[in-house]
């Protein structure tokens, strides 16, 4: 990582990524990426396979640091002026403000409130309400009516669906200021898919969201900003509507109607 | 019908616990007449079976929570020379003949103090902790390496640190292995009786109303009734034992780190002539 940087972002804008260069063992896998994340935004990541679109966010909160051989130059800054990229980030701080739910559903093996109440172990402060914390995270992804009685069930018991909502759960425990999800129903049928992409639509009052997903009608339906990825550029960011009706690049274009992807 | 609550799950461990238990009674059915026969003949039995789990829970309260903690601390150090020499170090001491620790303890005890100390229980734990820590270390590690790296990142996603992420959640994802590693090491420790023989071949005073020896020393000291071995020669046997271990061990570790470095020189000319694509397509992901 890199030498601290001081750049103001503005307080309606949530993270400022500028000239975002990634490369690992040599070859570089993320060139030139720079987009505005507003607040309260939902926005979607697109793009085909291997384009970078999940190396993108885990950049973002830094768990690219686990990667071998990896070398990242350019900027990410919070609009509270916190160098995401710099040396001194803390990045355990860094991780509970920007919350990460990865594509398959990985609940720890305990209880549905061991689950929700080590989420926030790593802060150093005491929590305070965690009942009424856990009350309101299952609630705003529509678990808590279901198992409001039943806390004490081990997670593995809970469906597939249900476990991708408590890993949901367990980042909003956090009360992040950004989530990342990892294409998060691509496990998931139409029906759980809808529940989900409605639940994710209420959360976006609260943060901001970066959804990554390889489903170009779920990012047309949910965002209100997409971003389309292709061999590690960022080819086109704006709003949703403009870029599926009115695409500046032919290569938007061309992936958006599936002539590649 | 079956009530909803009994699924055919519970039925198939009810019946396997009925079956484990069933098979408690033929061993029991042997042991009875076992210990009659040792408390009329000389008494030993019993103690001694107390001797030998006194030695299995003595060095398993010793050992088990340091091996966790060492493969805790192994898996935290990734992939740096530190985790790489310590690994290194835990697999030689593992790979050590079982008499060099008992031999190797009471030497350095004689040495200090003259001669061996009465608590010998103490030290025969000891002696074992020093044998097994190293061995269930690695084999903890191992299982931690092998279980699945996504609740690790979920973890570490949420702001855990990685060492706590192992605490809290990697010893309960591969909690069965550690058990299985734990049963492993205590049958181990159980059948041991070199490291024994040095240093705790008995526990306390034989009039005590404490276990004298342990199973093992009782069968050894059977095979060894019509030995005549002099003190001395046993003492030097010992002491060359040692060195050879030790000899080998050096002569080991220098071919070992000869060979990686010139691996890693072969490796290196290797990789130039590999293009780059390939290897950062790998870690690349989506």
């Amino acid at each position: 990582m890199q030498k601290e940087i001081n750049v103001t972002v503005p307080e309606e804008i949530i993270i400022k990524v500028d000239n975002l260069n990634v490369e690992i063992n040599g070859k570089s896998v993320l060139k030139n990426i720079s987009f505005e994340l507003p607040e309260n935004e939902l926005v979607s990541l697109i793009g085909p396979s291997d384009s970078g679109k999940t190396l993108l966010i885990r950049t973002l909160n830094r768990l690219i640091d686990f990667q071998d051989k990896v070398k990242v130059k350019g900027t990410a800054i919070l609009n509270d002026g916190t160098d995401i990229l710099g040396k001194n980030c803390d990045t355990n701080k860094l991780r509970r403000r920007i919350g990460m739910v990865f594509h398959f559903p990985t609940a720890f093996p305990m209880s549905i409130r061991e689950n929700l109440s080590l989420a926030v172990s790593g802060k150093t402060k005491k929590v305070k309400n965690l009942d009424d914390k856990i009350e309101s995270a299952l609630a705003k992804i529509g678990l808590w009516k279901k198992y409001q009685d039943n806390l004490n069930l081990p997670a593995n018991r809970l469906s597939l669906p249900e476990r991708q909502r408590l890993c949901i759960a367990r980042a909003l425990m956090l009360e992040p200021k950004i989530l990342m999800l990892d294409e998060p129903t691509s496990l998931l049928d139409p029906i759980d898919s809808q529940y989900l992409e409605e639940a994710l639509l209420e959360l976006q009052n609260e943060m901001s969201l970066i959804v990554v997903t390889h489903n170009i009608q779920q990012a047309a339906r949910i965002s209100s900003s997409t971003g389309f990825l292709h061999k590690g550029e960022l080819i086109e960011f704006g709003p949703t509507n403009q870029i599926f009706t009115k695409p500046s690049r032919e290569l938007t274009d061309n992936y958006i109607k599936g002539k590649f992807g | 019908m079956l009530g909803e609550n009994i699924s055919a799950r519970k039925i198939i461990y009810l019946a396997l616990s009925i079956l484990g238990a069933a098979s408690m009674v033929p061993l029991l059915i042997l042991i009875v007449p076992l210990l009659n026969i040792n408390q009329q003949d000389s008494g030993q039995f019993l103690p001694a079976l107390a001797g030998s789990s006194g030695l299995v829970l003595g060095t398993l309260f010793i050992s088990v929570p340091s091996a966790l903690l060492l493969a805790a601390s192994l898996n935290s150090l990734q992939n740096t020379p530190l985790r790489n020499l310590l690994r290194y170090v835990f697999q030689t001491i593992s790979g050590m003949p079982p008499a060099i620790f008992g031999l190797g303890l009471w030497l350095l005890l004689f040495f200090y103090n003259g001669e061996p100390p009465v608590r010998r229980l103490i030290l025969g734990v000891l002696a074992l902790s020093l044998m097994i820590i190293p061995r269930l270390a690695i084999d903890i590690y191992e299982s931690l390496q092998q279980s699945s790296s996504l609740w690790k990142m979920s973890a570490i996603a949420l702001g855990i640190p990685a060492w706590k992420a192992d605490w809290t959640i990697g010893f309960r994802v591969i909690f069965n292995d550690i058990l299985s590693h734990i049963l492993s090491v205590s049958a181990r420790i159980a059948g041991e009786t070199a490291p024994v023989f040095f240093i705790a071949a008995y526990f306390f005073s034989p009039d005590g109303i404490f276990p004298d020896m342990t199973l093992t020393m009782n069968v050894l000291d059977q095979a060894l009734q019509n030995l005549d071995l002099p003190g001395t020669k046993a003492g030097l046997s010992g002491v060359m034992l040692f060195s050879i271990v030790v000899m080998l061990n050096l002569a080991s570790y220098l071919l070992f780190h000869r060979a990686k470095s010139k691996n890693e020189i072969d490796q290196f000319n290797t990789n130039n002539l590999r293009t780059a694509s390939g290897n950062a397509h790998d870690a690349e992901g989506n």
